[in-house]
């Protein structure tokens, strides 16, 4: 048989059909046939019905048949794929049935330049294996398409972004939940030509993503009720022409952020129920909204974006930056600057004023994060740790309570001009530049102090020593080492030794009197003091081995450290707590005066 | 009295000092009849509005305890004290009574409290919805509240790589 088809120049039409009793005559045969059968290039219409082979016949794959416009292929019962299409420089209209493909992507797409430049209807009919439609990579697809048409294609999850700048008819039927799409705005030209979407409800919200900035649309076959329960529309610009729009509040808390809707502002009953007609008027339909065809469950979309704000208030650094991967909203309200003032502690403007080296912030969020680093203040003299490390975050550290470290400079050491009784050194990992390193004393002393007003009120504080012990360290192991603190009329005197028990029993007994630190140092427990009103003067820490006068060497200092003393959280505290968020409270104030505009704008009419 | 007309057009009267538990209404009654309609406010809500308003407004005109007395000086007086605690602990215990409530009523009674410019019950409300949220993971809240994550995979990832410290030792 020698049909010599691709001498036949003026066939225009094509129509392979195989029948259904031929088919069963093996696929060797057919796609011998069919491979024999390469048309002529000027052909301009293929179809290609209940074909058996395995593959697209190879002359239609190597994208020769330059002039087709129209190409139609319908149960094609073992194609797993299409073959690469996007050459042809004309083809206008693809139509497939009955295909067991699953997923159409990067070799459909090919790698022309311009995908599909001329296509304009698409149609993927009763794919009933068809899963997804891939994004091609950045290439534009279908740039002309004007009407596009999915139907009983069930297993259907995922398509494209379509391109809609000239897309006139958008149809999707009976095929399956493609909701999971993300929603990816559109620029509103992008729509000047829709004129008809036909959807039913499994793909609702990927189409109502479309509709957004639809100027003119006519839906039908759309179940109503079912919008409601669409969460995350965003619908903003102008929709002037649907006939009839039931949205629930989910819906329009986002609505109502655009600009169509005419002022005054609704209140949140009332949009419950808003029904759009005809030219963008609006009626309320309160008779609707009762609370019987309410969802049942509603979440937080509803609220006012200040009372969200306000209750993650409530939690803690730790929680809302954990939440903010719930959704977009919680992410948004986890930004907001509001919120993590309230974590900061009141007098931070002066803190921050106080400051060595200038702290850049962009935002509240931002200064919160570089507060819980250490800070150098007056001229680094000193370090404030505002807010605690993040890494061991919890309730405690929350409340914002600050912590000092105060330089060796700034203390009074005996002997420590001398250098060979005290040199100064510089050490990786430390707070300040210089540590006080000793060289050889017998009455080895320190003693400094810090303003109390400096320190969080009504707080416990406890006092330490930060230093380590050089290898060839002697006579720092006396028992007869004091260490004292002293606030107004109250002090605390207690018994200390530099030098780590090596007895290890005790140390599950009670809290250990020394620990390495994260940062290598040691630190040793000094004594704790209450700090009331923060207006008893300086605190006095003192460190004294002054009793058995020998010979010692080998410390080295780098600073007092004083901070909140650690214990489980009381009512004390909660009520400090309370007493921070009364920052918050205040700032939203102003948040609550909107209430009262909604009030009076409501009763005007 | 004062007569509340919720949205779906119920009457309530109250007396002014329950009425006056609102600061919106307490402004409005100044210079108004005294019918003032609420039309965001619907009858369900309104009445929980309304027995939270005649609970705190009895206790803050009449001390139970001498501890209770500051705090019903400072809401009665024309200043605003915002998050007072709750000092009594008999109103604090009547208040945790209140607020067992799902989370769609408790949105509900927020939104009017809000709106009627309540703030301790705004406070109240918001407190227990932050301690049903506090140590939970974003699945749970999306799951408790019904949010739908709208992060695509590779944004959430991102998030929470940004946010490490926050999920460990938990």
């Amino acid at each position: 048989m020698e049909a010599k088809l691709n001498d036949k120049e003026y066939i225009d039409h094509l129509v392979f059909n195989y029948t259904i009793d031929r088919r069963s005559q093996g696929d060797i045969d057919q796609k011998d046939i069919m491979e024999g059968l390469e048309p002529h290039y000027n052909l301009k219409s293929l179809t290609i019905l209940h074909y058996g082979g395995l593959n697209s016949p190879c002359w239609l794959e190597k994208n020769y048949l330059t002039n087709l416009k129209s190409i139609h292929f319908n149960w094609c019962a073992r194609w797993e794929d299409l073959p690469p299409l996007d050459h042809l420089p004309f083809l206008m209209d693809i139509s497939t049935w009955k295909l067991p493909v699953r997923r159409i992507g990067a070799k459909f797409y090919g790698d022309a330049d311009q995908v599909f430049p001329s296509l304009q209807e698409l149609t993927f009919h009763t794919l009933n294996e068809w899963e997804e439609l891939s994004e091609s990579d950045s290439r534009p697809i279908f740039p002309c398409l004007t009407k596009m048409r999915i139907e009983n294609c069930l297993k259907l999850r995922r398509i494209p972004v379509l391109p809609l700048i000239s897309m006139k008819q958008l149809d999707i039927w009976n095929s399956g939940d493609i909701g999971n799409m993300p929603v990816q705005p559109y620029a509103e030209q992008e729509f000047r030509s829709l004129r008809t979407v036909s959807i039913d409800d499994h793909v609702l919200k990927y189409v109502w993503a479309i509709l957004g900035r639809a100027p003119c649309i006519q839906i039908d076959g759309l179940d109503w009720p079912l919008i409601s329960n669409i969460p995350g529309i965003r619908i903003d610009g102008e929709i002037t022409s649907i006939t009839e729009v039931a949205l629930d509040c989910k819906a329009l808390s986002v609505l109502f952020s655009g600009s169509f809707l005419p002022s005054p502002p609704l209140s949140y009953d009332q949009r419950k129920q808003v029904v759009i007609v005809d030219r963008s008027v609006v009626q309320l339909n309160q008779a609707m909204a009762t609370e019987k065809r309410e969802p049942s469950t509603r979440g937080f979309s509803k609220l006012p974006e200040e009372c969200v704000t306000y209750m993650l208030s409530f939690t803690s650094p730790r929680d809302i930056c954990r939440l903010s991967l719930v959704s977009k909203s919680f992410l948004a309200a986890a930004q907001i600057d509001l919120l993590w003032e309230s974590f900061l502690p009141p007098d931070v403007a002066e803190i921050l004023s106080r400051a060595t080296h200038p702290v850049d912030y962009s935002s509240r969020k931002e200064l919160y994060f570089r507060l819980c680093q250490p800070l150098l203040v007056d001229e680094g003299k000193l370090v404030v740790d505002l807010l605690f490390n993040v890494q061991s975050f919890h309730l405690e550290k929350s409340t914002g309570k600050k912590t000092y470290m105060i330089s060796p400079e700034t203390m009074y050491i005996p002997w420590i001009p001398h250098p060979q009784h005290w040199t100064w050194i510089s050490l990786p990992h430390s707070r300040f530049s210089k540590q006080a390193e000793l060289v050889s004393v017998c009455w080895l002393e320190i003693v400094s102090s810090i303003d109390s007003r400096l320190l969080s009120q009504k707080t416990m504080y406890t006092a330490y020593m930060i230093y380590k012990l050089n290898p060839d360290s002697y006579g720092l192991d006396s028992n007869s080492q004091k260490a004292s603190i002293k606030l107004g009329a109250h002090s605390q005197e207690n018994r200390v030794s530099l030098e780590p028990d090596d007895e290890e029993d005790e140390e599950e007994e009670e809290e250990k009197q020394i620990q390495l630190r994260e940062d290598g140092w040691l630190e040793m427990v000094l004594g704790e003091i209450y700090n009331d009103q923060g207006d008893e003067g300086d605190i006095e820490i003192k460190f004294l081995d002054t009793e058995e006068l020998h010979w010692k060497k080998g410390l080295v200092f780098a600073g007092f450290e004083i901070r909140p003393t650690k214990k489980k959280v009381d009512a004390k505290l909660l009520r400090s707590l309370r007493i921070r968020h009364s920052h918050v409270v205040e700032a939203f104030a102003h948040c609550k005066c909107k209430a009262r505009c909604v009030y009076q704008s409501n009763s005007d009419f | 009295m004062i007569k509340l007309v919720s949205g779906d057009g119920a009457e309530f009267e109250v007396e002014e000092e329950v009425a006056f538990q609102s600061k919106i209404i307490k402004d409005i009654v100044a210079d108004a009849d005294d019918v003032i309609p609420l039309p965001t406010v619907s009858s369900k809500v309104l009445i929980q509005v309304i027995e939270y308003c005649r609970k705190h407004a009895a206790v803050n005109s009449f001390p139970l305890s001498p501890s209770s007395s500051a705090a019903a000086a400072a809401s009665s007086s024309s200043s605003i004290s915002y998050s007072k605690p709750v000092s009594d602990p008999a109103l604090r215990a009547w208040d945790n009574e209140f607020v067992k409530l799902n989370n769609s009523s408790l949105f509900d009674i927020v939104i009017a409290a809000n709106y009627l410019d309540i703030e301790e019950l705004v406070d109240l409300v918001l407190e227990t919805v932050a301690d049903r949220i506090k140590g939970k993971q974003a699945q749970e809240i999306r799951r408790q509240f019904n949010i739908e994550n709208d992060f695509t995979p590779e944004e959430e990832e991102a998030l929470r790589r940004e946010n490490s410290w926050a999920f460990q030792n938990n």
